[in-house]
């Protein structure tokens, strides 16, 4: 037995074409690859400089993790995870050929256990093999230019009366080897699943900044968000494919003759919906004035940062609507929007004496990672209001007296602030609370150095 | 305030409450000393017009991610305050809108309308609407 050479193991006479499709066996193969074979790649009609197999790539991130480009034509999906989530094979590859026809992009498609069996059956057209068993019957009718080999091999095999990949497989092994090449046969081998066939998944380019160029110069804001919608939204697609999220956008108004104009936006938080990157740059681009009329629009993202995914309640507190509330972030962004980061802010608390420094408007870090400031033993009582900067009284030389205000102040002890003595910010003061003859609470004080009166704050 | 501290205690969520244009600047120590969680206080000063006011209270109510809103408001039309009311009744906001004297002239679709006036050691609260019920005056001591 060792004297013979040693044959490949065929189930020749299964016609392709009576092949049952779709059929789920228990013996499925783990791995199921989909091949798209371009029927001419020398056309490329994608408006970009981009190899249409990378900017296809690109979208097959969204149907699966594994994405290999087979020069010149073809593209291979490992697409077996995501059968379930997406409902089937035929439910995959109708995807895929919607994305392919409106690329108007010419392909045929094949799914099969192993990466060459499927791009092989896919450059001839053939139907889909779903069983390991049946591939070899499968192969063995595709002709020899379906391997995509050199000319010169092809011709070599030919000469000696091999016309289809059955006919290599009849070949003796070693005599294949010598005569033809090692890694052909091992290429045979990877095809019908006898040896693996590792691949490396092709990494698409970060491409976060995209551009549109006009036909003629625009001067409507309106065309202006239509584009950057457009933008953003296809921005959004390719983070969501990516699991990323951006945080910094900077929009680039293109001008004919004049430096661009840069617009950048700055969000709480990344993000990834189109809504919420979408919905503060058009805001802004409606307030924006450009000097001159826009030939092309780009944008650039930044660095993404990987997506941080939150936990949502299954039941979304969205009031009585059932409307999904908009989030804490997002309010913030489109009220920054339209008044700025100076008109939205928090209030932040802090352990100081002087009253004016207790309080800081906070314009960051509104959502997360404040320190929660330790609960005062015991609030004095203060004012609701407290103004900007304390307002001298009549020019500081008013003093409270009977005709406007009403109670007996002077015989409650005043409250001596006396603190700052260390950086510059030297206090000593004396407040008061005192009622005005028409009831206002004010909050009052005496400066104890040049003894004017200011008021300083206004109970609710 | 005793009511916004309670609305800073019930609710889980991280939600807002909202103060748009404001005359003042609210004392944080005075908040902290009625119980208001300060992370979730939120100013909003609108740029310039009345205009802006108005859209900010719309926002803030139809986001469904605040609590409740304050808003000083010089004026609103009748329609505009409608749409506001429905907006904070969809999504569970409480919405307070501070108005001048003069808007008392007005009619409004409110459910509670409320006049304030001070007096030395007491407060007159009139009530000018309420649904379902008359209207009527109540005096408070301070």
């Amino acid at each position: 037995m060792a004297g013979l050479p040693q044959y490949l193991s065929l189930s020749c006479g299964e016609s392709p074409a009576t092949l049952p499709t779709g059929v789920s066996s228990p013996r499925r193969a783990k791995q199921l690859w989909v091949a798209v074979s371009l029927r001419d790649c020398a056309v490329c009609p994608t408006a970009s400089d981009q190899h249409p197999l990378t900017a296809l790539a690109a979208h097959a991130y969204g149907l699966t993790s594994l994405v290999c480009v087979e020069e010149p034509d073809g593209l291979l999906l490992e697409v077996h995870g995501s059968l379930k989530l997406f409902g089937g094979i035929a439910a995959v590859k109708k995807k895929l050929a919607a994305e392919l026809d409106r690329r108007r992009l010419s392909f045929d498609m094949c799914a099969a256990p192993t990466p060459y069996a499927a791009l092989w059956l896919a450059r001839e057209a053939r139907a889909d093999v779903l069983e390991s068993s049946s591939l070899a019957g499968c192969l063995g009718a595709l002709p020899l230019v379906a391997t995509r080999w050199p000319d010169d091999i092809k011709l070599k095999l030919t000469e000696m009366g091999v016309q289809s990949v059955g006919d290599c497989l009849r070949l003796p092994r070693d005599g294949f080897a010598r005569r033809i090449g090692a890694p052909y046969l091992h290429q045979l081998d990877q095809a019908l699943g006898r040896q693996p066939d590792l691949r490396r998944e092709i990494v698409v380019q970060p491409s976060l900044s995209g551009m549109i160029e006009f036909p003629a110069e625009i001067t409507q804001t309106a065309a202006l968000a239509a584009a950057l919608q457009s933008i953003v939204t296809s921005l959004a697609d390719d983070l969501r494919k990516r699991q990323r999220q951006v945080q910094n956008l900077c929009i680039v108004f293109h001008h004919a003759r004049r430096p661009p104009t840069l617009c950048r936006l700055q969000l709480i938080e990344p993000a990834h919906e189109v809504r919420r990157l979408s919905d503060p740059l058009i805001a802004r681009l409606e307030r924006l004035v450009l000097p001159a009329p826009v030939i092309a629009l780009g944008l650039d993202a930044g660095v993404p940062v990987a997506m941080r995914l939150e936990a949502v309640e299954l039941f979304a507190d969205g009031g009585r609507s059932g409307q999904v509330p908009v989030s804490p972030a997002a309010l913030i962004e489109s009220l920054r929007a339209r008044f700025g980061a100076e008109g939205v802010y928090g209030l932040g608390w802090m352990s100081e004496h002087r009253p004016e420094r207790v309080w800081i408007k906070l314009t960051e870090r509104l959502l997360h990672g404040r320190a929660r400031a330790a609960r005062l033993p015991r609030v004095p009582n203060r004012p609701l209001w407290i103004l900007p900067s304390p307002v001298p009284l009549a020019g500081g030389r008013f003093e409270p007296c009977r005709e406007t205000v009403a109670d007996e102040w002077r015989t409650n002890e005043p409250e001596r602030i006396e603190s700052g003595w260390w950086d510059g910010g030297d206090i000593r003061r004396d407040y008061y609370a005192v009622t005005t003859r028409c009831g206002q609470r004010l909050w009052v004080y005496q400066d104890c150095v040049t003894r004017s009166w200011y008021l300083h704050g206004i109970f609710g | 305030m005793p009511a916004l501290a309670l609305l800073c205690r019930n609710s889980r969520a991280k939600r807002w409450i909202v103060w748009v244009a404001p005359p003042f600047v609210p004392y944080a120590p005075a908040l902290l000393r009625h119980g208001i969680d300060l992370d979730r206080v939120l100013m909003v000063h609108p740029t310039s017009t009345k205009k802006d006011a108005l859209w900010a209270v719309e926002q803030v109510l139809r986001s469904g991610s605040s609590i409740a809103v304050l808003a000083w408001l010089k004026d609103a039309s009748d329609t505009v305050l409608r749409r506001l009311q429905l907006a904070a009744e969809e999504h569970d906001c409480w919405a307070v809108l501070f108005r001048p004297v003069e808007a008392l002239q007005q009619s409004s679709p409110a459910a509670l309308r409320v006049k304030l006036k001070g007096t030395v050691g007491k407060a007159r609260v009139e009530i000018v609407k309420c649904r379902g019920k008359r209207p009527g005056i109540v005096d408070l001591k301070l």
